[in-house]
């Protein structure tokens, strides 16, 4: 009798696993475990970019994730809009929203937004929305020498050679920090961003999939990327580090039982087959 | 008309816009034309969109009008593409209802599915005993370490090792391949101005 057949015999497979994935992943999201955990060096130099933003420096933040990356990139989302309207309210700086990959980035991006407490700011003069601008890579390249070309209105219709906060902001040269939300590969960002943001010592933070930062690794230890967060793990590092916790904390718990399950059944059924042949052989 | 789908002009406008852009990147002359060029992209993306939209609606009209078996999707489809567009400008918190309540759960359920199925590949592809799917095991299993939240209350080597594994060998593997993705553009490009690659003209 093969393995295969011997175990499927013994358990209904695909429905027990999908039950006790499904148990793992609800009990610590309802009752939250508290297991701890580790804040990554390339988290805490997001932050710290952030951070050390000048008293009136620019801050761009491009959201182009889209609605099945919600889970894993919104936690790292909300925390950093929420680290950099702080520093529009502590240090008078000014953000610049937009979107160039697809309309769900902008949906997204003031879903994050909306866990932003923006009492006592302007729009217009403290933070801009430009929308969503079609043409992606065309549009990352664009705003690094005339943001206004390809933006000539923002979300809401203005002219944005009319918004008090953009008069003297147009390229590269007024920005002070680069943030994007990616979904996709992130290299389309250091393509159209990486050099010229090297040259003027404008950093690059990159928010983006578990699944993506292997192909990130080359431009960070080149230092084209300067920070990355790595999906939910990061996020919740970024919220404890902005002193928030939310959504990445709570999902933290979960991510651990389920990787735990993972883990348990590669080892369960390698050790039962090398059990078996071993047996078998005597 | 004829004159004007001849391959010739079709090359000579993929030629022009990336010679403007690259004469641009290495001397920094022409950057008023490269802004223009750059905003003409951002405007071609903009009626790509609506052509989209176009071939969009001359489908599944097409379907519905031939009665074909699928005519119950593309009626399901043209009214939902209908009511979200009306909603958007008729009726916002409506429009906010279908985009933040529906559209995002069913992505986000859609991508969760995926979950459950990779679990069960877990279960399946353990059991072996070649070699090579041995070491696939044991890469998945570093990176589920790594991943872990947890990972320090196992052990705490689990990051170092995780973190080693990410700078050395994986970012040595990534910088070939991010090198030969950069001359492969490379020779596409040399190939597309020298009129050799057809593909983008529909050949």
């Amino acid at each position: 009798m093969s393995f295969r057949k011997w175990i499927s015999e013994r358990i209904n497979q695909d429905r027990t696993i999908f039950l006790i994935y499904l148990l793992l992943i609800a009990i610590p999201m309802l009752r939250p475990i508290g297991l701890p955990l580790p804040i990554e060096e390339p988290t805490r130099k997001a932050y710290e970019l952030l951070e050390k933003v000048p008293k009136g420096g620019v801050i761009v933040l491009v959201s182009d994730e889209g609605f099945p990356s919600w889970a894993e990139l919104g936690p790292g989302e909300i925390a950093v809009y929420r680290h950099a309207f702080r520093k529009v309210k502590q240090d008078g700086c000014k953000v610049i929203m937009l979107t160039c990959y697809e309309i769900a980035g902008m949906i997204l991006g003031e879903r994050a937004l909306s866990y932003v407490d923006l009492t006592g700011l302007k729009y217009g003069e403290d933070w801009v929305q430009l929308g969503y601008i079609p043409g992606y890579e065309a549009v990352l390249a664009a705003m690094m020498s005339d943001l206004k070309s390809i933006a000539p209105v923002d979300k809401f219709g203005t002219p944005t050679k009319d918004i008090p906060m953009l008069k003297n902001i147009n390229s590269i040269d007024d920005y002070d920090l680069l943030y994007a939300c990616t979904y996709t590969a992130m290299d389309v960002y250091i393509r159209q961003w990486g050099e010229k943001a090297l040259a003027k010592g404008v950093p690059i933070v990159i928010n983006m999939l578990s699944g993506t930062v292997p192909l990130a690794m080359p431009y960070y230890r080149a230092g084209t990327l300067t920070a990355y967060l790595n999906s939910v793990v990061a996020g919740a590092g970024y919220e404890l580090l902005i002193g928030q916790p939310g959504m990445g904390a709570a999902l933290m718990d979960a991510q651990s039982t389920a990787h735990i399950l993972a883990i348990g059944l590669i080892i369960f059924v390698q050790g039962l087959f090398i059990l078996r042949l071993t047996g078998g052989r005597r | 008309m004829l004159s004007l789908r001849r391959r010739e002009i079709c090359i000579l406008l993929y030629i022009i816009p990336a010679a403007i852009i690259l004469i641009n990147h290495f001397t920094g002359e022409l950057s008023a034309a490269t802004s223009e060029v750059l905003l003409w992209a951002s405007t071609l993306a903009t009626f790509a969109i609506l052509l989209g939209v176009i071939t969009l609606f001359q489908h599944h009209t097409t379907i519905l009008a031939r009665r074909r078996r699928e005519w119950p999707y593309s009626t399901i489809l043209l009214a939902s593409f209908i009511i979200t567009f009306a909603f958007n400008y008729i009726y916002p918190t409506g429009y906010d209802f279908v985009i933040n309540r529906l559209l995002a759960s069913l992505q986000m359920a859609l991508l969760a599915y995926v979950g459950f199925y990779s679990y069960t590949l877990f279960f399946r592809a353990s059991g072996t005993k070649n070699p090579y799917v041995l070491i696939l095991l044991l890469s998945i299993l570093l990176g589920l370490f790594y991943n872990l939240p947890m990972r320090d209350v196992i052990w705490t080597g689990w990051g170092p090792l995780g973190k080693w594994v990410n700078d050395v060998p994986n970012t040595g593997g990534m910088n070939a391949l991010v090198i030969g993705v950069g001359i492969g553009t490379i020779a596409l490009f040399i190939r597309t101005i020298l009129g050799f690659e057809e593909s983008y003209l529909g050949g």
